[in-house]
C-alpha cells in the first residue's frame, strides 16, 4: 500500500508530466486528479485513490488531533519537496469548498479538517497550523521547486488578513468541485451552440462571454481577476468540457462526479510561410495537452502513420497541410489514453506567436491574443465583414489589405492585426469573432527588447526588456523579487499607457512584474534575470550540419554520417 | 468624383515628380524580341512613347504578356500599357483581366473594387495616376521616336575586381577597414556566449541579439549586412552551424582543433560560456582585422587529458582544416549540393543581376513556355509588396534551368570566370582576392587552419589566410579550379 512518500513522488511525477516548460504551475489537486495520479502510479492498488491518499497523508501529517507539518527539504531520490503531498491535501480542501463559500479562514479550515480527518466541531486553524502563516515556508519551497523546473509558480499570499495565508491553497484551485458540476450542466444545456467538438478558444469565448447564469460567485471572481490566471482558467474549463460524457445522463447530486479524461487530441493550425516563393500553407498542429503520452502516431487519410514529435518545450510539431475548414478527425495509435485527433470545424482562426514577446516566431492557433499582441486572422470571406466592423468601431487594427490565399479558395488572411482598445462595450454586437477577440482583462503587460537567454522568461543581466502596459485605466507598475516575498519593490511607479517603461537595473534574481488598476492586480509577468557567469551550455535539439559525402561537418568537427547525431 | 467615373493613366509628370525613368519602366515590359532592338543604355535616354507603342502593337499580343501568375499590380499596369495609355476605368481593367484569365486554373480576384484599390496605389512605382489626382492627362507620354544608336563603347577601364598585386602596399583599389578594437571583439565574445547558452535559434533572433550587444549598428540595411557578416565569421571559426535555408542556426559542438602548422598547439572552437571556460587554462589571441571572438589557445598536451575533457563534452577535432580539405567536393559537385528553389522571376518586382561588382537592374530574366530565359549569374530579387524590403539572392544556372540558394560569396564565386590565388611560401599564407572570396564551406577550411579570421595583405584588396600548409592550399585550389601561383 503506497505510503506518504510514494504519493509525494507520484504527485511530483504527475505535474512534471502535465506542466509544459514555461507554463504556469498550479498544484490543482482534486478527486479527479488523485484518481488519475493513483491509476498511473499505483495501477494495482485495490483501494480508491482518494481514500488511499487521505490515509497516507493522515498517517504522516496528523498526530494527536493536530497537524504535524512535514519537515522542509527534498526527497533524496526525486528531488521533489517533501511537503508536496501535504500541500496537495491543502489544495484538495480548497477544491472541496462550495462554489459560493466565502474565502475566509473558517470555511477553508473546515474543509481541511475533513480532508485530514480532524474534528470539525472546532473551527479555524487546527493545532499544528498555528500561529497563522506557519505553513508559508512550505508554499515558498513549492514555488522554488516550480521555478527550478522551468515553470511559473502561482501559489501566493493574499492581500489582507482574512485570506493572507489561506490564499496559498485557494490560489491553486481554479475550479472547485461545485463549479465543475455547474459547468457540466451548462455545457449540456448549450450543446446546440457549442456542439460536442468545440475547441479551447470557442469554449473560452463561451465561458468569458456567457451570461446564461451558470456562474457561481467563485467563477465570477475568476473572470474578473488578474489576466495572468486566464490561461489556467481556460485550461480548467476546457478540461471539464472535454470530459463531458454526452451520451450519459447528467450526474445527480450525491452521485460521484469523478470524470474521465477525453480520448481526443485536439488540433489547431500552424502557419507555414515561405516568403521566397510567397506561399502560405496551413499545417495540422496537435495541441499541447495535459496527458502526455509518448510514442503516439497519427494515421493520415491514405493510411500512412506519422509520429507525433515534440520540440524541446514539449509542444507537438506540426504535421501535414489541411483544409482550414476543419471538421475532420484522424485515428491516433500508440496510446491507451488517446484514440483520435480532431480538427474542429471553424469559420475563422486566430493565430498568435508562441511567445508574445518574440517578434519573429511562427504563427499558430494558440489562444486569444492579449491587448497589443500581434496576430493573424485567417477567415472565410464571409467572416471578413465582422473583422471590418470591429475596425470601424476602433477595436482592432491591421496592416495592408486582406490577402487572398491561392491555396485556400474562399479564405483570406488579415495580417499584423492588433487589439487596440481594451474597453469593448457589452453593447458591441456579439459574434463568434468578437467573442474570441474581446479582451479579458483591464490591462495587460508586454515585454519587448532586451537580450533573452535560454528559457522563456529569462533575460541576461544588463539587458532587461522594456515594459509596455496596455490599458484604458490609470495603472501602476511594480517589480518585486519573487524569491524574497517581503523585500521592497525594485520599482513602483505609475505606468503610462502604450509607452515604453525602462526597467531599473535588476540584479540576477527572479522577479514578478505586475500592473495594478487601483489596488487590484490586472496582470502579472514573471521574469528571471541571469548573470553571464551563470550561463550554461545548451544542447540544441536539432543541431545543423553540412553533409559532405559520407561525413557531416558541424562547426570544426567532421564525423561520419552515422555518428552525426551523437553529441 | 464617384469611383465609377474615375479614370487612370500613366503620367510622365508624375514620373518626373517621383524622379523615376518612365522610359525604363515601360521598356522593361516589352517582349524579349522587342527588347533586342534597343539596349538598356539607350532606353535610359529614350522616349517612353516609343516602347509604349511597341507594347500596344506587338508585345501585348504575345501569350506570355499577361500570364496568370503575374502579380496583380503588375498586371493592372500592363493592361494600361496594352490600351496605349487611354484613360481607363477600374471596370475596364477588371473586364480585360477577367477576359484574359478566364480559362486559367488560378482563382484571382479581378473585381473592379480590387482593381480600383490597386490603381489607387500604383503611383509611386508605376507612375499611374487618377483623373482626380491633379495631373493632366496626355495621350502621349513623349515622342514616338526610335532612340539613336549608342556611341561606340570605349575600351574598358581596369575592372574594379582586378585586385592587382597582393604585395603592393600602395594599391588604391581598396582601403583596409580599421583594425578591430578590443571592445568589438568583446562584443563578439558575448555574442558567442549568448549563442552557446541558447543552443539554437532563428536568424532573426541572431540579428536582434547582435544589435542588442553592439555587434551590429542601428539602421536597417547596415544592421542586416553586418549581421550577415557576423554570422559568417561565427561559422568560419567553427562556432555556429546554419540550416539549409539560412533561417535557423545551432551552436556547434565544443572541440579542440590542432593548429595546422604547429603540432604542439590547439585552440577551442564551438560553444563556450564563462563558467565552462573556468575549467581550462587558456590563452587569448585577439582577432586583429575583422572583429570576432578571440581565439582561445592551449598546449596540445591538454589532449592527453581528453578523457577528462570529454566528460565536459569537449571533443578532439584534430587537424580540422586538412580533414575538411580532403573530403570537400569539386566546385561542380558543391554546386549540385546547393538548394534549388522553384521560383517564378515574374513574381518579383525588382530583378537585378550582379555585374562588375554591383547589382544592376535586369529585365532579361523571365519565363517563356515553361523555360527560364536569362544569363547564368547571381541575381537579387525583391517584391515591392514585402514591407520588410527583404531581398533574395539566387544563382541562376541557365543550362540546368535552376535557381540556387547559398551563401552570398559562394554564389558570387560561381560567377567568377578565372579565379586565382597566391601562396606566400615565406609566411605560409594563402592570398585570395577579396572580390573572389570563396564559398563559405571552403573558406572554413582556410580559417580552421589558424582559428583566425583572414587579415589583409599589403595590398588590402587581398585576403590573407595564415598558417596554411602548402598541401592544403593546393588541394583546395584544385577543387575550386583556382589558378594557384607561388610567391
Amino acid at each position: 500500500m503506497p505510503i506518504y512518500r510514494d504519493w509525494n513522488n507520484a504527485i511530483a511525477d504527475h505535474f512534471a508530466r502535465i506542466t509544459p516548460r514555461g507554463g504556469a504551475f498550479y498544484l490543482a489537486v482534486d478527486e479527479d486528479a488523485l484518481a488519475e495520479i493513483g491509476a498511473t502510479a499505483f495501477p494495482h492498488a485495490s483501494t480508491d485513490a482518494v481514500v488511499d491518499f487521505k490515509r497516507a497523508v493522515r498517517n504522516w501529517c496528523v498526530s494527536q488531533h493536530g497537524v504535524s507539518l512535514p519537515r522542509p527539504g527534498r526527497d533524496e531520490k526525486t528531488n521533489a519537496p517533501r511537503c508536496l503531498a501535504f500541500l496537495a491535501a491543502m489544495s484538495l480542501a480548497a477544491h472541496k469548498m462550495a462554489p459560493d463559500d466565502a474565502t475566509g479562514d473558517n470555511n477553508y479550515f473546515t474543509r481541511l479538517r475533513e480532508v485530514l480527518g480532524l474534528p470539525t466541531f472546532d473551527k479555524g486553524r487546527p493545532r499544528g497550523l498555528l500561529p497563522a502563516g506557519v505553513e508559508e515556508r512550505l508554499w515558498e519551497e513549492l514555488n522554488v521547486w516550480a521555478r527550478g523546473k522551468g515553470w511559473l509558480p502561482t501559489a501566493e499570499r493574499g492581500d489582507s488578513d482574512p485570506t493572507k495565508y489561506v490564499n496559498y491553497p485557494l490560489s491553486q484551485g481554479l475550479l472547485r468541485d461545485g463549479d465543475k458540476k455547474k459547468l457540466d450542466s451548462a455545457f449540456r444545456r448549450d450543446a446546440h451552440r457549442l456542439t460536442r467538438y468545440a475547441d479551447r478558444e470557442r469554449v473560452a469565448a463561451w465561458f468569458f462571454n456567457n451570461d446564461a447564469g451558470f456562474s457561481t460567485s467563485h467563477m465570477v471572481k475568476l473572470t474578473l481577476g488578474s489576466a495572468d490566471r486566464f490561461d489556467g482558467i481556460v485550461d480548467a474549463v476546457y478540461d471539464v468540457y472535454a470530459s463531458v460524457d454526452w451520451d450519459s445522463p447528467e450526474n445527480s447530486e450525491g452521485v460521484s462526479s469523478r470524470r474521465t479524461r477525453s480520448r481526443t487530441l485536439q488540433a489547431g493550425l500552424y502557419r507555414d510561410a515561405d516568403p521566397l516563393i510567397s506561399s502560405v500553407f496551413y499545417l495540422l498542429y496537435p495541441r499541447r495537452q495535459s496527458q502526455s503520452a509518448s510514442g503516439l502516431s497519427a494515421v493520415r487519410d491514405n493510411g500512412d502513420s506519422e509520429p507525433l514529435e515534440r520540440d524541446s518545450d514539449g509542444a507537438f510539431l506540426p504535421l501535414w497541410d489541411v483544409d482550414p475548414a476543419g471538421g475532420k478527425a484522424w485515428r491516433v495509435t500508440g496510446s491507451d489514453l488517446i484514440s483520435e485527433m480532431r480538427l474542429p470545424q471553424r469559420e475563422f482562426w486566430v493565430l498568435t506567436r508562441d511567445n508574445p514577446d518574440d517578434e519573429f516566431g511562427d504563427f499558430a492557433s494558440r489562444g486569444s491574443p492579449q491587448l497589443g499582441e500581434e496576430f493573424i486572422l485567417l477567415c472565410r470571406d464571409s467572416v471578413a465583414i465582422q473583422m471590418k466592423r470591429l475596425r470601424e468601431y476602433g477595436l482592432v487594427k491591421w496592416e495592408g489589405e486582406p490577402e487572398n490565399l491561392p491555396e485556400y479558395a474562399g479564405w483570406v488572411e488579415f495580417r499584423k492585426c492588433e487589439i487596440r482598445y481594451p474597453g469593448w462595450s457589452d453593447s458591441m454586437p456579439s459574434s463568434g469573432l468578437s467573442d474570441e477577440l474581446r479582451p479579458r482583462g483591464r490591462a495587460s503587460i508586454s515585454l519587448q527588447g532586451g537580450l533573452k537567454a535560454a528559457g522563456r522568461d529569462s533575460w541576461l543581466e544588463g539587458y532587461a526588456p522594456t515594459l509596455w502596459v496596455s490599458s484604458l485605466d490609470d495603472c501602476r507598475a511594480r517589480i518585486y523579487s519573487a524569491s524574497q516575498v517581503d523585500a521592497d519593490p525594485a520599482m513602483d511607479e505609475s505606468a503610462p499607457n502604450f509607452s515604453p517603461i525602462a526597467l531599473p537595473n535588476l540584479e540576477p534574481d527572479d522577479y514578478w512584474l505586475e500592473v495594478l488598476v487601483g489596488e487590484i492586480r490586472a496582470d502579472r509577468r514573471f521574469i528571471r534575470v541571469i548573470s553571464w557567469d551563470s550561463l550554461m551550455l545548451a544542447e540544441p535539439a536539432k543541431p545543423f550540419g553540412t553533409p559532405i559525402g559520407d561525413a557531416v561537418l558541424r562547426g570544426a568537427l567532421l564525423t561520419p554520417s552515422a555518428n552525426a547525431t551523437d553529441r | 468624383m464617384a469611383d465609377l467615373d474615375r479614370t487612370y493613366f500613366l503620367s510622365a509628370d508624375a514620373a518626373n515628380d517621383a524622379q523615376r525613368s518612365l522610359a525604363l519602366i515601360v521598356y522593361g515590359r516589352q517582349c524579349w524580341m522587342c527588347r533586342q532592338n534597343v539596349g538598356m543604355a539607350q532606353a535610359v535616354i529614350a522616349s517612353p512613347q516609343y516602347f509604349l507603342e511597341a507594347i500596344a502593337d506587338h508585345c501585348s499580343q504575345e501569350p506570355d504578356y499577361l500570364l496568370p501568375d503575374t502579380p496583380m499590380k503588375e498586371a493592372v499596369f500592363r493592361v494600361l500599357l496594352a490600351r496605349r495609355n487611354e484613360e481607363t476605368t477600374a471596370e475596364q481593367v477588371s473586364e480585360e483581366l477577367s477576359r484574359r484569365w478566364a480559362a486559367t486554373q488560378f482563382q484571382r480576384d479581378t473585381s473592379p473594387r480590387v482593381m480600383r484599390r490597386l490603381l489607387d496605389s500604383a503611383r509611386d512605382y508605376y507612375c499611374v495616376v487618377s483623373s482626380d489626382s491633379g495631373y493632366e492627362y496626355r495621350a502621349k507620354i513623349g515622342e514616338s521616336v526610335k532612340p539613336p544608336k549608342p556611341p561606340p563603347i570605349p575600351p574598358p577601364e581596369p575592372r574594379p575586381e582586378d585586385p592587382g598585386d597582393p604585395f603592393a602596399a600602395d594599391s588604391d583599389v581598396w582601403r583596409p577597414p580599421p583594425t578591430s578594437s578590443p571592445e568589438e571583439n568583446a562584443a563578439y565574445e558575448r555574442m558567442l556566449y549568448w549563442i552557446s547558452a541558447r543552443g539554437e535559434g532563428t536568424w532573426a533572433q541572431f540579428r536582434d541579439a547582435a544589435r542588442t550587444l553592439g555587434v551590429t549598428k542601428d539602421g536597417q540595411e547596415e544592421d542586416r549586412r553586418m549581421a550577415r557578416s557576423a554570422m559568417r565569421r561565427m561559422i568560419l571559426l567553427g562556432h555556429v552551424d546554419l540550416s539549409d535555408d539560412g533561417e535557423r542556426w545551432s551552436a556547434s559542438r565544443t572541440v579542440f582543433v590542432r593548429l595546422a602548422d604547429d603540432p604542439n598547439a590547439v585552440y577551442l572552437a564551438g560553444a563556450r560560456v564563462p563558467s565552462f571556460l573556468s575549467g581550462f587554462a587558456l590563452r587569448k589571441t585577439e582577432q586583429l582585422h575583422d572583429a570576432g571572438p578571440p581565439r582561445l589557445d592551449a598546449d596540445a598536451a591538454i589532449l592527453q587529458y581528453l578523457d577528462e575533457t570529454r566528460a565536459l563534452g569537449v571533443a578532439d577535432a584534430g587537424d580540422a582544416s586538412e580533414r575538411l580539405a580532403d573530403v570537400l567536393l569539386s566546385v561542380d559537385g558543391w554546386k549540385d549540393t546547393l538548394k534549388a528553389v522553384d521560383i517564378a522571376p515574374a513574381s518579383f518586382d525588382v530583378v537585378e543581376r550582379y555585374e562588375d561588382s554591383e547589382f544592376r537592374p535586369c529585365n532579361a530574366l523571365y519565363t517563356r513556355d515553361g523555360r527560364h530565359i536569362g544569363e547564368s549569374g547571381m541575381y537579387r530579387l525583391r517584391r515591392e509588396s514585402d514591407p520588410s524590403g527583404r531581398t533574395w539572392i539566387v544563382f541562376f544556372d541557365e543550362p540546368c534551368q535552376r535557381f540556387l540558394r547559398g551563401d552570398w560569396y559562394g554564389l558570387r564565386f560561381l560567377s567568377v570566370k578565372a579565379p586565382s590565388a597566391v601562396y606566400d611560401a615565406e609566411s605560409g599564407a594563402l592570398l585570395i582576392p577579396d572580390s573572389q572570396r570563396w564559398p563559405l564551406l571552403y573558406e572554413r577550411a582556410l580559417t580552421l587552419a589558424s582559428g583566425l579570421l583572414p587579415d589583409r595583405a599589403d595590398n588590402a584588396a587581398w585576403l590573407r589566410y595564415p598558417n596554411l600548409p602548402r598541401g592544403v592550399a593546393e588541394t583546395l585550389c584544385g577543387k575550386l579550379n583556382v589558378n594557384l601561383t607561388e610567391n
